[in-house]
């Protein structure tokens, strides 16, 4: 990180850093990374006051593409470091990302308790429905009968698709949103919106892998934006999200939870907690 | 995800000027990123194809006054930038060629969006922006050409590789 004045504006390339994306030419993540680093600088935002922390995957290179604080983690546990981190620094702005294998399998548990957890961050989980980095094995997300590489069984792995939205809010996530990496400017309206908004806010970004994907180009002609207002209503947000067909873009739920740790105080000084460790 | 187009949304030619410097920039930094893409895939010579062209829209934008305040958060041809490059529409084995038929459906866009904005405005003073707007896009659709003439036309089996990253099953 290089930039720490306090009283500049910043704009989305000082959220970039030099380092250049290995990521296939074409990967929706380079749009993602855009998405990103515009949220930052239209909410006003340095970096220095900014973190970005990941697991493991092509996605998860994403804190070494960026100008801010970064934590490159390890598979699956990006969210343990993320919480982690907003606990012991709550001034800083922190956003996990990371993708579908990581998050949602690797790190499933993690995801499911984070949402109950609530602590004020971002999430965002840029969804290909494939394992890339490893060369295309399904994922939890992945299509039940998506048998197109070499790297899946035969008719597919037969099990029904992880819902990562519905099982957000059911584990307790305050923010549920959907982005679309071929809409860069929605999708920083959306990110940004998840910052703002207190607690776990979880953001799915479908963000087409087309090298193992390839049939994921067409995702340009299904995405929508959603018709329908985001709600405050839990139950509400259930039906929508267990008809939905996954291809809905926009702001889904917006909760009322309090952020975990607001409210959370200091029992005892640190001191009387090095002397109960004292020999 | 095609938002319609809103013809009245760019009231001055200022701010239509402001917003078509934006788009250069914007279509440069795509054209960057892909270059940088190519380059770390080692697909040098498409990689240069766009930095060429990046350089280009770095030329196009120094035409229009920098931005002297805020940027208009209105963008009259909906959400989707004509100048700017799709970024999945990209190919690993892609040829320069292919590269320049790619600027080529993008200046096509802007042509097209000028024109339409030229007719649909329903101020004068950005009528007749959008008109000389158009006829400069001419020139950048007919330089395009040019480039694209100059190139070798990429046999048809150029996307074909002998050691693909994703095999089908039963390969």
């Amino acid at each position: 990180m290089s930039s720490c004045n306090t009283s500049a504006t910043y704009t989305a390339k000082d959220f970039k850093s030099d380092v250049k994306p290995v990521w296939c030419p074409g990967c929706g993540d380079f749009a993602v990374l855009s998405s990103i680093t515009k949220a930052f600088a239209d909410l006003g935002l340095a970096p220095h006051e900014t973190s970005v922390v990941s697991g493991i995957g092509c996605s998860s290179r994403i804190p070494a593409y960026t100008n801010t604080y970064g934590f490159h983690s390890i598979h699956g546990r990006a969210l343990a470091v993320g919480q982690g981190l907003k606990l012991a620094r709550p001034d800083l702005t922190v956003l996990v990302a990371g993708g579908d294998g990581d998050g949602f399998s690797i790190g499933g548990n993690h995801f499911i308790h984070a949402c109950r957890r609530n602590v004020d961050l971002t999430y965002i989980v840029m969804d290909n429905r494939v394992y890339g980095m490893t060369k295309g094995q399904p994922s939890p997300t992945t299509e039940s009968d998506w048998d197109a590489s070499a790297m899946a069984p035969p008719g597919g792995t037969g099990m029904t698709p992880f819902h990562p939205l519905a099982i957000a809010l059911a584990a307790g996530a305050n923010f549920i949103a959907r982005g679309f990496s071929g809409d860069p400017n929605g999708t920083a309206e959306i990110i940004a919106e998840a910052i703002r908004h207190p607690g776990f806010s979880f953001v799915a970004i479908m963000s087409p892998c087309i090298t193992f994907r390839e049939e994921q180009r067409d995702w340009k002609n299904t995405m929508r934006q959603t018709a329908i207002e985001a709600t405050t209503d839990s139950a509400q947000a259930a039906r929508r999200l267990m008809t939905d067909d996954g291809f809905n873009c926009g702001v889904l739920f917006r909760g009322s939870r309090n952020s975990y740790g607001k409210e959370k105080k200091a029992v005892a000084a640190v001191s009387d907690l090095d002397a109960e460790f004292a020999l | 995800m095609n938002k319609t187009p809103d013809f009245g949304a760019v009231h001055t030619s200022a701010e239509l000027l402001t917003i078509v410097r934006l788009m250069e920039e914007g279509a440069a930094e795509r054209y960057r990123e892909l270059a940088e893409a190519f380059e770390t895939s080692c697909n040098l010579d498409t990689a240069a194809a766009f930095r060429e062209l990046a350089e280009g829209e770095d030329r196009h934008a120094a035409e229009f006054p920098a931005l002297a305040g805020p940027a208009p958060r209105v963008t009259p041809w909906g959400e989707e930038d004509p100048e700017i490059a799709d970024p999945d529409a990209v190919h690993y084995l892609m040829h320069p060629w292919h590269v320049f038929e790619l600027a080529l459906r993008n200046e096509e866009k802007t042509l097209s969006f000028f024109e339409a904005l030229a007719v649909q405005s329903p101020h004068a003073e950005v009528k007749a922006e959008a008109v000389r707007l158009a006829e400069r896009e001419r020139g950048h659709v007919d330089h395009v050409k040019r480039r694209m003439a100059e190139l070798p036309v990429p046999p048809d089996d150029w996307d074909e590789d002998d050691d693909p990253p994703n095999w089908e099953a039963g390969d």
